[in-house]
């Protein structure tokens, strides 16, 4: 039964392709992770620590929601839109978008995270599938913001740090919202930098966060005011 | 633009001669609330149910295959570990709270003893994890599904995909221990008014306390409200268990804990989420003189129950006509032998 619905659907999809459908073109977004004035490297196991020096292990978040506005009119949106971004793996900064051909915009949108409603939404695939490791294990939620390392300031075991924000309840939602004005180009150019996310934090007595609250909350405000559009 | 959608249907039609799977109607008892679950979402499939309940049986989830889901929630007992007052996981390692029955998940809201998960299908996440659980982790365990040649075949009938997903995998647990519907227990037939099927006076009797003392958190016909109550146990001084409170992070909540169902509940001792309790008459005594003053304590609780001794026998009388055979016997919850033999 389920089989013919769907065979169903499949030939109506193949009449009534819609002729009328809007040109598009692909607009590359880039997202630029820095540490300082350096591209940001991702330290490899073991790799010797030296004094007052930071090794980043991990750095991993996602965007979502994302919009494009001129004059804080809506030109676009993205449909379903998710993105796991991992500083390890140079592909999945670079998002390929599918925007109509004419499009005018002065400024882009987006969400630094998941909102609430998918992080209530039970078992979802792609890049929010669970098994991706930004998901929790002893309680339900997204982390949406992952930044894990070392730094000899850092007093527990091998002088880590671990930065999992995230937390979907009213309370403590730490989704943030970053809009950042933009030229009307083929490609956008969007920089982090790390060193200036762990600038404002004292490694010597915050160096775990792992679960939602207050601190995730007021650091995820901080990361999100990190995003740039300026070179 | 166009060109992708021809292309779509024809890779559509492909797929749709390929899937086979069998649709499963879910069937809501007469008279229950609309279940919770939003089955849209994922709908049932009997090769679906059937992958779930090979995984829900399989240790291969524990990190030494050793530990599956039923090594802590057994059928014969409404799916909890029985006469463990706290579970038992890998390495002989035992976890801080009792295991509770798993039935009628349909209609759950939020899972654990302080609902710290907000979904059925991320449920597994948690004992998979767990270190004193099954000491493992998602990735691990779909490798591991990735190398048999029986699971990738499984997940193949079940989504018409091989490669085993994060998403897959949850979705078809969730499917198994939806099917987990108790509805035939000797309440249900008396409700039902079928013929010849009568309480006793004594358990007519314990269903008229049970009514005014115990139905409004242990509300029917789930015998939950799915809420969160602190019925007055005493915290206990080595576990520091805050509940809902450790979730909410918020003082009233704290010492608040999910009100189980109490169906099947002559089988699913100990009882309360440490396992405090081991037979039902601590738990009626419990109510009668145990109660711990609290400012967290649930108001019905705060003037005290009274009930004569007479009247907590009538009471157990009436909890034993919410056992349900026909669940806990039912064999198409029980370890898939013909998947396993192949
Ligand atoms: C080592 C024992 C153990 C194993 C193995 C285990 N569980 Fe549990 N389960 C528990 C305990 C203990 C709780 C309650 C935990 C809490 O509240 O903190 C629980 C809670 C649950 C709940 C929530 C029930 C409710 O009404 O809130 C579900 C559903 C569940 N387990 C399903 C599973 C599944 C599926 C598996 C296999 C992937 C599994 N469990 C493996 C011990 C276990
Ligand atoms: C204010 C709400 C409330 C009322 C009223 C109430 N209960 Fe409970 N009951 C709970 C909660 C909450 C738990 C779980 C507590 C825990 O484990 O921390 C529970 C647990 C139980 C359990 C153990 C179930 C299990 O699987 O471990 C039994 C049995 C039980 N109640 C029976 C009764 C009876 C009989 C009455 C009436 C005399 C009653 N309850 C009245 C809230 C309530």
């Amino acid at each position: 039964m389920k089989c013919f619905v769907v065979t169903l659907i499949c030939v109506a999809a193949f009449f009534c392709s819609p002729s009328a459908a809007q040109d598009t073109k692909k607009l590359p977004i880039t997202f630029v992770l820095t540490y300082g004035l350096q591209p940001l490297n991702i330290a490899y196991e073991n790799e010797p620590l030296n004094k007052d020096s930071t090794l980043i292990q991990a750095c991993r978040f996602y965007i979502s929601a994302i919009e494009f506005y001129e004059d804080d009119r809506l030109q676009w949106k993205e449909s379903n839109s998710y993105h796991l971004l991992d500083a390890a793996t140079a592909a999945t900064l670079q998002l390929l978008l599918n925007v109509p051909e004419k499009i005018h915009y002065s400024s882009i949108k987006f969400r630094l995270g998941i909102d609430s409603t998918t992080n209530v939404s039970g078992a979802m695939g792609g890049d929010l599938d669970p098994s991706k490791g930004m998901y929790w294990s002893w309680q339900s939620g997204y982390i949406n913001f992952k930044l894990e390392g070392r730094n000899t300031k850092c007093p527990g075991r091998n002088n880590e740090f671990h930065f999992h924000l995230g937390g979907y309840a009213s309370s403590f939602a730490s989704m943030q919202t970053v809009a950042l004005t933009t030229e009307n180009t083929n490609s956008i150019a969007i920089q982090f930098d790390v060193q200036q996310f762990l600038s404002g934090i004292d490694l010597t007595t915050q160096n775990n966060i792992m679960i939602p609250g207050n601190d995730a909350v007021i650091l995820s405000k901080k990361a999100a005011s990190i995003f740039t559009t300026k070179k | 633009m166009k060109k992708a959608i021809v292309v779509l249907s024809v890779i559509c039609f492909i797929a749709a001669s390929f899937c086979s799977d069998v649709a499963y109607h879910f069937r809501k008892p007469g008279g229950w609330p609309a279940p919770v679950y939003d089955f849209s979402k994922n709908p049932l499939s009997k090769e679906k149910i059937l992958l779930g309940r090979a995984l829900f049986h399989d240790p291969i989830l524990s990190a030494d295959s050793t530990i599956s889901c039923t090594s802590c929630h057994l059928q014969y007992t409404a799916f909890t570990h029985v006469d463990h007052a706290l579970s038992h996981g890998i390495n002989g390692n035992i976890g801080t709270r009792n295991s509770p029955t798993l039935m009628n998940m349909a209609w759950g809201k939020l899972f654990m003893w302080d609902g710290a998960v907000n979904h059925l299908d991320m449920q597994p996440l948690a004992p998979i994890a767990h270190p004193a659980e099954m000491g493992s982790g998602l990735d691990t365990v779909l490798y591991k599904l990735r190398l048999s040649h029986r699971y990738r075949s499984l997940f193949y009938q079940a989504f018409a995909d091989s490669t085993i997903t994060g998403e897959h995998f949850l979705k078809a647990i969730s499917q198994f221990m939806l099917t987990l519907i108790s509805a035939n227990s000797r309440y249900d037939k008396v409700m039902r008014h079928e013929p010849g099927i009568t309480f006793t006076s004594q358990e007519k009797n314990g269903y008229k306390l049970f009514r005014k003392n115990c139905a409004s958190c242990h509300r029917e016909p789930l015998f939950t409200t799915n809420g969160f109550a602190n019925n007055g146990l005493s915290v206990d001084t080595i576990l520091h268990d805050f509940g809902r409170g450790i979730i909410t992070h918020s003082s009233g909540d704290s010492q608040h804990f999910k009100i189980p169902t109490l169906r099947n509940i002559e089988f699913s001792y100990p009882y309360m989420h440490d396992g405090r309790f081991r037979k039902l008459q601590d738990v009626i005594n419990h109510y009668t003189s145990g109660i711990t003053e609290h400012n967290t304590l649930s108001k019905e609780l705060k003037k005290g129950i009274k009930l004569s001794s007479n009247e907590k026998v009538d009471l157990i009388a009436f909890l034993l006509t919410l056992t349900d055979k026909d669940f806990l016997f039912d064999t198409s919850f029980s370890y898939p032998h013909h998947v396993f033999r192949q």
